[in-house]
């Protein structure tokens, strides 16, 4: 387990799916407990739709993760040491690609989600 | 204990006269009248109404309609033995506009009856209220009874007066039986210098004075048979005296430039009957009469010198009233808490809106509520039913059927058949908006511009709406429901448990778009309300103001402090007023010296203005001044409805002069000790009162047997100017007990009264061959073929009479 998270060295691609594949599901379900706990949390007295309440529990959510996910990665550095981050090496972003997903994946979700709250707020709509 | 009066104006002059009586009493003794007299008033034309004093109006009014001409005529004939005097039923008057100057007319008006009324009965019937009035006061207060003195007034030019003064007189013999004088006291026109345009007005006088002289012989007989069924018969003269004054001297130089200054005086002249000189008169008429030294007819002079408080009071309480209607219509700036503003105009459009998005909030929360039955908890127990799957069929199915305009039982029936709670609820906002910006600012400008921001709030947020594809039309509602019952369905978020909330959230959002779908038509209809005044939208508690209101009642209120003077409606006008007076003031002709403290009227109206100032707390005026407490919208949309013009005009200057009167802004001013210190003025002023206003070709010399006396407040003060005259060796006026008359509370004010008689109309008038002229022969150049020499003395006569 320990390996799982504190190790960027590339073996097999079917280690590496393994591993991208859990890093995936950990972050689904930390977004989802986090947001889970956000939407009992905040916005209780807001005025404003539920809808839109909700999208930004969820904004808050990956932002949360975003945080936690920066100090998992300040911790891997101080573990594995600066030394081990070889940038002009191929097997190195091989090795750390299930941090480089989530972390990309991130950012692109938030972008993302939060282009798409813009419009509901800015459309002229309501529902 | 004063004699019971009755006091009868008839025709337009009549009222002038009884206006100016009303106003001379009213500055004396602060009331209309004293009680032991009525002024009554018979008039012909609709339009014409007494017009009272600060305190109100006690001149009552008796209309006498010629409306259905024709019918009236065939009226009498049936019932009055088909007397030959009626006009021509061909003859055609514009209803409600008076006797057309003729006096056959103005004779069928007092007779006649139709659709408005029994003219004679209503005649009959205010004489005797106004006599049952004297008498009651007047044996109330002496425990016995006291014999009632009428005098009759108005012109003999038009149709009504010269048509009706002999009926009027012996109406009075017959309803009053144990009348002590019956006086009529007439206005002719002046000497004219050319008759040409006039010809109506002399030939109605000398036709109305050889009536008169008819029935002054007591061979001739007046023999009627009134519309009342009575068969009249009199061989006494109608009048016990009646005294005729016009603009002119005896010499037939001009005594009045102005046919108001008669009225004037004529109104000053029955006014100090009432106020006490009737008696004084009396005595000397009586001695007089018998002595056959006056004859039936009179006349008199009449000079006074005056410090005008009353004309002070009234061009400084105009001079607040237009500043107050310039603040109300003053288009750039207004008052707040005492501070001039100018009005923003980006401020109340941004302050509106704000207001607006309240309006509509409170307007649709109050849509959420039908009966006992709150629509929101019944929503929310709807989303839960939903998401438990305790419905039949599929979820968007069972949306649509909640919201659906085919539904006449669920919730869009509800709401649509409590719309009208919402209609009240954006009809009061705006009108309490407009109507607290109004109060706070006494601006009209400001709260139509309120009105206007308003509008153009709910104008964007139709136009929002509309772009939101909302309209209110109920398919497209449905069509609209249906995407938004599918958007329920997706994106629950179940999986962080808030499915409930999120479907109670977006019906809620449904029932939010069909209050917006169910409002669109009364928007729409409110902004045509406001705008283009053909929907009339009434709220819980208000009505909708409109644009227009503002528009025309700042139209009008310009008018009446002269700013648009074309209009109709500026027949009054402060700014007319204060030029009315103004040259009043200045008419030298007029038999009144003005005599004031500074020498200068204008330093005079300055002074009390000042004083108003100091006393009243600055000189900024407020509708506080005239309405109190009341509210200024309602106050305005009353008058609107009535005449606006008249009333605003009688309020502003009532409460005004009821300001300027109890804060006691004008002092008295002793005019005695005016009178002894300009003597010669004084002196001229007195002689102007020898000469009777009537040109008279016979010497009437002064005869102790008729009344010549000084009027004042004060018996020694009168003594004073006397014998300060004599000094001058005038001796015009003489200190005896018939040569004072003292009336206590007569103040700013001393009168010279000569009165002459013993004269023969029809002889002795200067002016009197003119006038028959006029009568007998039709004038040259009139367009109307039809109008022949008998036509023409047919128009100029009114009585069976050679």
């Amino acid at each position: 387990m320990e390996n799982l998270f504190f190790d960027i060295i590339y073996s097999t691609v079917q280690q590496l799916i393994i591993k991208i594949l859990v890093f995936i599901s950990l972050t689904g379900i930390l977004i989802w407990f986090i947001d889970l706990v956000l939407t009992k949390l905040l916005f209780k007295r807001s005025k404003q739709r539920k809808e839109l309440s909700m999208r930004l529990s969820f904004l808050w959510s990956i932002f949360v993760y975003f945080i936690l996910f920066n100090i998992y990665i300040f911790v891997l550095l101080h573990y594995i040491g600066l030394d081990a981050f070889d940038f002009l090496a191929g097997m190195f972003y091989l090795g750390i690609m299930p941090q480089l997903i989530v972390y990309l994946g991130l950012i692109i979700m938030f972008l993302s989600k939060q282009f798409t709250l813009r419009n509901i707020i800015n459309e002229k709509q309501i529902n | 204990m004063a004699t019971p009066t009755i006091i009868i104006g008839i025709g337009t002059s009549g009222l002038y006269t009884l206006e100016h009586v009303q106003r001379f009493y009213y500055e004396t003794y602060k009331t209309n009248k004293p009680e032991n007299v009525e002024l009554l008033y018979i008039e012909t034309n609709e339009t014409n109404k007494p017009t009272g004093t600060p305190i109100g109006n006690d001149i009552t009014r008796v209309y006498i309609s010629l409306d259905s001409m024709e019918k009236m005529i065939a009226d009498i004939k049936t019932s009055c033995n088909n007397p030959a005097w009626l006009p021509d039923p061909r003859v055609v008057l514009t209803a409600g506009l008076g006797a057309g100057g003729i006096r056959s007319c103005g004779r069928l008006a007092l007779w006649g009856k139709n659709q408005q009324g029994d003219n004679f009965s209503n005649v009959i019937n205010a004489i005797n209220h106004a006599y049952a009035n004297v008498m009651r006061i007047a044996n109330h207060a002496v425990n016995q009874t006291t014999k009632p003195t009428v005098f009759i007034t108005g012109s003999l030019t038009g149709g009504t007066g010269a048509g009706i003064l002999i009926d009027m007189g012996y109406l009075i013999r017959h309803l009053i039986q144990d009348i002590k004088d019956l006086y009529g006291l007439f206005l002719l026109p002046k000497e004219p210098t050319a008759l040409r345009g006039y010809e109506v007005m002399y030939g109605n006088s000398f036709g109305a004075i050889k009536d008169l002289e008819y029935y002054n012989k007591i061979e001739n007989k007046y023999k009627e048979k009134w519309p009342n069924g009575f068969a009249k018969e009199y061989s006494e003269p109608p009048y016990e005296l009646v005294q005729f004054i016009s603009q002119d001297y005896q010499d037939g130089n001009p005594a009045i430039s102005s046919l108001n200054g008669l009225y004037k005086m004529a109104g000053l002249y029955l006014f100090m009957n009432i106020a006490g000189i009737y008696e004084k008169r009396r005595e000397r008429l009586v001695d007089a009469s018998g002595n056959s030294l006056i004859g039936k007819y009179g006349t008199f002079g009449l000079s006074a010198i005056q410090f005008p408080k009353d004309q002070i009071q009234e061009f400084i309480s105009s001079q607040s009233s237009i500043l107050l209607l310039e603040r109300l219509t003053d288009p750039s700036q207004y008052y707040l808490n005492g501070a001039l503003r100018q009005i923003s105009r980006a401020s109340i459009k941004q302050n509106m809106a704000i207001v607006w998005d309240s309006i509509i909030e409170k307007a649709f929360s109050t849509l959420n509520t039908v009966g006992q039955n709150d629509l929101l908890v019944s929503i929310e127990k709807e989303a839960i039913r939903i998401n438990k799957q305790n419905i039949k069929g599929s979820v968007v199915e069972y949306i649509i059927s909640m919201f659906t305009s085919t539904q006449n039982d669920k919730y869009y029936a509800l709401v649509s058949n409590n719309i009208k709670s919402a209609q009240n609820e954006f009809v009061d906002g705006i009108f309490e908006q407009v109507d607290s910006n109004l109060q706070n600012t006494e601006s009209l400008y400001f709260a139509k511009y309120v009105l206007e921001d308003l509008i153009e709030s709910i104008e964007r947020t139709l136009n929002y709406w509309k772009s939101l594809g909302m309209s209110s039309q109920p398919s497209n509602w449905d069509n609209e429901l249906r995407k938004l019952a599918i958007g329920c369905t997706q994106n629950t978020y179940k999986t962080v448990f808030e499915q409930d909330s999120v479907l109670k959230d977006r019906l809620y959002a449904i029932l939010e778009l069909m209050k917006i779908h169910l409002s669109i038509r009364i928007l729409i209809d409110i902004c045509k309300h406001v705008k283009d005044s053909k929907i009339k939208l009434q709220g819980g508690l208000h009505e909708l103001p409109k644009l227009e209101f503002f528009d025309r009642l700042i139209e009008r209120i310009n008018a009446l402090i002269g700013k648009n003077d074309g209009m109709e409606e500026s027949t009054i006008s402060f700014t007319r007023r204060l030029n009315d007076i103004t040259g009043d003031i200045n008419d030298k002709t007029l038999p009144i010296l003005r005599v004031y403290p500074s020498n200068s009227f204008e330093k005079e109206c300055a002074k009390a203005n000042e004083m108003y100032n100091q006393k009243s707390g600055g000189s900024v005026r407020s509708m506080k001044d005239v309405i109190q407490t009341q509210n200024i919208f309602e106050y305005f949309k009353r008058k609107s409805a009535g005449k606006l013009n008249e009333e605003i005009y009688l309020d502003f200057l009532k409460a005004y002069r009821l300001k300027v009167d109890a804060l006691n802004c004008i002092e008295d001013f002793n005019v005695a000790s005016y009178i002894k210190n300009h003597l010669d003025e004084s002196i001229t002023t007195a002689k102007r009162a020898t000469s009777p206003f009537l040109k008279i070709n016979r010497i009437l010399s002064p005869n102790p047997y008729l009344p010549r006396f000084i009027v004042g407040s004060d018996n020694n003060e009168i003594v004073e100017v006397i014998n300060a005259f004599q000094g001058k060796n005038n001796y015009d006026f003489q200190d005896s007990k018939d040569g004072k008359s003292e009336l206590t509370n007569l103040k700013n004010i001393i009168v010279f009264y000569d009165e002459k008689g013993n004269f023969q109309m029809t002889t002795d008038l200067g002016y009197i061959q003119l006038m028959k002229d006029a009568f007998e022969n039709v004038p040259s150049g009139l367009a109307d073929e039809n109008i022949t020499k008998e036509r023409w003395m047919n128009n100029r006569s009114a009585y069976s009479t050679q």
